[in-house]
C-alpha cells in the first residue's frame, strides 16, 4: 500500500516537473523569439527609417536648403560647396547602410529605384557643386527651379515609399509576433492547465489512495477492537468457560486473518500436550467453520519439544507466519491423510511471564500472511493467555472456596487433635512427674515396712518378740501404711475438682503442696521457701484444690526457669520465695511467688496467658498457663498479677 | 541359704543412714550379728566415727542421699584414708548419681537383710584376697 502511494507521488512530481520545465523552455523560446523580432524589428526597420530619414532630409533638406541660402548669399559660395560635398559624402554612407539591410524582393526592387534616382540626383548635386564653383547665381536660379526638384522630389518620394515598406514590413513582423504570441500564449495555458488538472487529479488519487489506507488501517484496528471487546466480553463472563473462550478467540482470529482453517489451544498444565479446544474441520470439505462442538484435540508434546509445524512456535516461543510452508524447517509433511494442505500458516504462542499458556494457529488465507496478520494475531494470543490465566485462577479459586469448608474442617480438627495431644503430653508428664513423687513418698516407708518384716522374723529366732516388741512394730509398720495409703490419697485428690467454694488457710494448702512435691525441688537443687508476716489473715473462700494447682502451675514455670539458668549459670543456687500477706484493708490475701529464673522479658510478659505459648522450645507446651486462667475464673474472686 | 554368721560376729561394721527409723530397724538386725556396729545419720557424722575407729571397722554400710554430707562425699573421704576400705552402698534409686563404681557393692532397697549379709560376706571375702 505505502509503496504504491509513494510511487504514485513520484509520478505525479515527475509529470509535473517535466510539464513545468517544457512550458518554462517554450515560454523562455518565445520570450527570446520575441526578443529577437524585436532586435531586429529595431535593426533592420526603425533604423532603417532613420536613414531613409536622415538620407531624404540630406536632399530634401541640406541640398534644397543650401541651395537657397547660397541664392539668397547667407551662405557663401564655398561654404555651399563643402556643404554640398559633405552631404554627398554622408549620403553615400547612410545609402550604404541601408542597402545593406534591404533583402527582400520588395525592397530590392525599391532599392533598384532609388538607386537609379539617387545617381540622377547625385549627378544633379555635382551639377550644383559646379555651379557654386562657377558662383553663378543665375545658372543657380534655374537649375533650382527645373532640376532640383525634379530630380530631388521622385527620389524622397521613393525614399519616403521605401519607408513606408519599413513600417509595413514591421507590421508584418507586428502581426507574426502577435501569431506567435497567441500561439505560444495558448501552449502555456494549455500547459499549465493541464498541469493543474494533472496535479489536482494526482493530488486527489494519493489522498484517496492515503485516506483509503488509513481507513483500512482504522478499520483493521476497528476489527480488532471488536474482536478484543468479544473476547473481553468472553473473558469476563462468568458462564464462558475456556472451550467458549477459545472458540470466540477461535472466530476473531479466522476473521481478521481471512484464514480458512485454525485452532485455538491451551497447555495442558501437567502434561504439557497441546489441547486444541476450538478446531476448524480440516479433514472434511468443511471450511471456514469454527467447531463448537467442545471437541477437544491433543497434540502430546515430544520428547523434548513440540512437533512439526504447529510445534515451532511452541518451542521459540515467538510467533510467526509462513507463506510457503513447505520450505519452512519445522515442516514435517506428515500430515494426516485427508487433513487439508497447508498452503500458509501462522502460529502464536499464548505466553505469560515466559510461561507457555497456549497457542493460536490460522491457516490458508485467500491472500498471503503479513507482519500485521501476525501482530494482530500476537495481540489476540495476548489476551487469550490473560483469559485462560484468569479462567485457571477462577476454577482454581472455585476449587479452594468449595474446599474451604472442608480444608477448614480438617484443619480445625487436627488442631483440635495437636491440642489434645499436647494436653495429653501434659498430663502424661504430670501423670509421670507424679508416679515419681509418689514413689520417692513411698520408698522410705516402704523400706521401713520391709525391715520391720525381716526384723519380726529375726526378733522371732532371738527370742525377742514379747508384746511390747510386736506393739511397737505393729505400730511403726502401720504408721509407714497408714503414709503410703495418705500419699495416694493426697495425689488423688490433689486433681479432683474441688466440688464447691469452702474456707480454706492459704499457707496450709500451699504448706501441703510443698509436702507432696518437694521432692522434685529438692532434686532439681531448688530451694523452696513459704513465709508468712505475723497476725496475717490466712483463711480464704474458694477451691483448694484448683488453688493449689495454680500455685503448683507458677512454681513449676519458676522452677524450670531456674533449671533452665543453671544451664548457663551452673553457679546459681535456686531459690524460689512464697510469701503470703494481706491487702491493707485486710480484706484479701496475696500470695507472691519470687524466682531467682530471671524474670519474664517485656515482649513475653503480655503473651504468657495465650494458649500454647510457650519460651520453653523443645520441653513446654504452653498449657500450664493457661489452665492457670480458667482456674481463677471459676475461684472467680481470684486475679494474677504478673 | 543362711549366710555365716559365725564370720558377721568377728567383724564391725560402721552403718551411716539419714532415715532414722530406718537406721534404728537395721541397726538393731546388725546389731544381733556384727560384733560391732557403729552408728551415724549422716556423712558429718559417720566420718568422724570412721576417723576413730578407722583401724577396727571392717566394712561401711551407707545411703547416698542425705543432707549436710552425701554418701558418695564420705565415700571419697573414707577413700582418701583407706584406699582398700571396704563399703557397700544402700541406695533406694537405681541410677548412676546413687551408686558407686568405688564401692565394692550397691544394695538396692528396700534392703533385703541375706542379701546384704551376702554382699558384706562377698566384700569382707575380697578384702582377704588383697594384701
Amino acid at each position: 500500500m505505502n509503496i504504491k502511494i509513494r510511487r504514485k507521488i513520484y509520478l505525479l512530481l515527475i509529470f509535473t516537473t517535466v510539464l513545468l520545465i517544457g512550458t518554462g523552455i517554450i515560454g523562455f523560446k518565445e520570450m527570446k523569439s520575441a526578443n529577437d523580432r524585436f532586435k531586429y524589428v529595431y535593426s533592420e526597420h526603425i533604423v532603417a527609417m532613420a536613414d531613409l530619414k536622415k538620407l531624404s532630409d540630406l536632399y530634401a533638406v541640406d541640398i534644397v536648403d543650401t541651395s537657397h541660402k547660397v541664392q539668397a548669399g547667407n551662405v557663401t559660395w564655398e561654404d555651399g560647396i563643402k556643404i554640398i560635398d559633405e552631404t554627398l559624402q554622408t549620403s553615400g554612407k547612410t545609402w550604404d547602410r541601408i542597402k545593406v539591410r534591404n533583402n527582400q524582393q520588395e525592397e530590392i526592387r525599391l532599392q533598384a529605384e532609388i538607386e537609379n534616382l539617387l545617381t540622377t540626383a547625385n549627378k544633379a548635386t555635382t551639377e550644383l557643386s559646379d555651379i557654386f564653383s562657377k558662383k553663378d547665381k543665375d545658372a543657380l536660379r534655374i537649375f533650382r527651379e527645373t532640376i532640383l526638384y525634379i530630380v530631388i522630389d521622385p527620389l524622397t518620394q521613393k525614399i519616403e515609399e521605401l519607408s513606408y515598406l519599413q513600417v509595413t514590413q514591421s507590421k508584418e513582423e507586428y502581426e507574426k509576433s502577435e501569431a506567435l504570441y497567441s500561439k505560444s500564449r495558448n501552449i502555456l495555458i494549455t500547459g499549465m492547465v493541464l498541469m493543474l488538472f494533472l496535479s489536482v487529479f494526482g493530488v486527489r488519487s494519493i489522498v484517496g489512495v492515503i485516506i483509503k489506507n488509513v481507513q483500512a488501517i482504522k478499520q483493521r484496528e476497528l476489527d480488532f477492537q471488536t474482536a478484543y471487546a468479544n473476547v473481553t466480553e468472553a473473558l469476563l463472563s462468568n458462564n464462558m468457560d475456556i472451550e467458549n473462550i477459545s472458540i470466540t478467540v477461535h472466530k476473531e482470529a479466522m476473521r481478521l486473518t481471512n484464514s480458512a482453517h485454525g485452532y485455538v489451544a491451551e497447555l495442558d498444565t501437567e502434561t504439557m500436550d497441546l489441547v486444541a479446544h476450538s478446531l476448524t474441520e480440516m479433514m472434511k470439505d468443511g471450511q471456514c467453520n469454527v467447531d463448537t462442538t467442545h471437541k477437544r484435540m491433543t497434540f502430546p508434546k515430544g520428547q523434548d519439544s513440540y512437533n512439526a509445524l504447529w510445534g515451532h512456535a511452541l518451542n521459540t516461543k515467538n510467533g510467526f507466519y509462513v507463506n510457503n510452508p513447505k520450505e519452512h524447517p519445522a515442516y514435517k509433511g506428515c500430515i494426516p491423510e485427508g487433513h487439508a494442505q497447508i498452503k500458509r500458516y501462522l502460529s502464536v504462542p499464548s505466553v505469560i511471564g515466559g510461561r507457555l499458556i497456549g497457542q493460536i494457529a490460522v491457516a490458508n488465507a485467500e491472500r498471503d500472511y503479513t507482519d500485521d496478520d501476525l501482530n494482530v494475531i500476537e495481540r489476540l494470543a495476548m489476551i487469550y493467555a490473560l483469559a485462560v490465566e484468569r479462567k485457571r485462577i477462577e476454577e482454581k479459586l472455585k476449587y479452594f472456596n468449595e474446599h474451604l469448608q472442608s480444608m477448614v474442617t480438617t484443619e480445625v480438627e487436627k488442631r483440635r487433635l495437636q491440642e489434645q495431644l499436647l494436653i495429653q503430653q501434659s498430663k502424661m508428664a504430670s501423670m509421670g512427674e507424679m508416679i515419681s513423687l509418689i514413689a520417692h513418698q513411698w520408698k522410705q516407708p516402704l523400706n521401713a515396712v520391709t525391715l520391720n518384716v525381716q526384723d519380726f522374723r529375726d526378733a522371732y529366732k532371738q527370742g525377742e518378740l514379747d508384746d511390747k516388741y510386736i506393739d511397737n512394730i505393729v505400730g511403726s509398720t502401720m504408721q509407714q501404711i497408714d503414709f503410703m495409703a495418705k500419699t495416694i490419697d493426697d495425689f488423688r485428690n490433689f486433681f479432683i475438682p474441688s466440688k464447691k467454694k469452702i474456707r480454706f488457710d492459704v499457707k496450709a494448702a500451699i504448706d501441703e503442696l510443698l509436702s507432696m512435691f518437694m521432692h522434685v525441688y529438692i532434686r532439681h537443687n531448688v530451694d523452696v521457701s513459704l513465709k508468712s508476716e505475723q497476725y496475717v489473715l490466712l483463711n480464704v473462700e474458694g477451691y483448694p484444690n484448683e488453688f493449689k494447682q495454680v500455685i503448683l502451675n507458677i512454681l513449676n514455670n519458676a522452677k524450670e526457669a531456674i533449671v533452665s539458668r543453671k544451664k548457663i549459670e551452673p553457679q546459681i543456687k535456686g531459690d524460689i520465695l512464697i510469701n503470703i500477706c494481706n491487702t491493707e484493708d485486710k480484706s484479701k490475701v496475696i500470695v507472691s511467688i519470687k524466682d531467682n529464673g530471671g524474670g519474664i522479658s517485656n515482649d513475653v510478659i503480655t503473651k504468657i496467658f495465650e494458649p500454647y505459648f510457650t519460651t520453653k522450645d523443645k520441653e513446654g507446651t504452653g498449657i500450664g498457663k493457661r489452665q492457670v486462667n480458667p482456674i481463677f475464673k471459676k475461684i472467680s474472686r481470684g486475679v494474677i498479677l504478673v | 541359704m543362711m549366710p555365716n554368721t559365725d564370720i558377721l560376729k568377728t567383724l564391725s561394721v560402721l552403718y551411716v543412714e539419714d532415715d532414722l527409723l530406718l537406721k534404728e530397724t537395721l541397726g538393731r538386725v546388725l546389731k544381733r550379728r556384727f560384733a560391732t556396729v557403729y552408728e551415724a545419720k549422716d556423712g558429718i557424722e559417720g566420718f568422724k566415727i570412721y576417723k576413730a575407729h578407722k583401724d577396727e571397722i571392717d566394712i561401711v554400710i551407707t545411703d547416698v542421699e542425705m543432707t549436710g554430707m552425701s554418701g558418695l562425699e564420705l565415700i571419697d573421704k573414707i577413700l582418701e584414708i583407706n584406699e582398700f576400705q571396704q563399703i557397700i552402698i544402700t541406695t533406694g534409686y537405681n541410677d548412676k548419681y546413687h551408686m558407686s563404681d568405688k564401692v565394692c557393692m550397691n544394695v538396692k532397697k528396700p534392703i533385703h537383710v541375706d542379701q546384704l549379709l551376702e554382699s558384706v560376706l562377698f566384700c569382707v571375702a575380697k578384702r582377704g584376697v588383697k594384701p
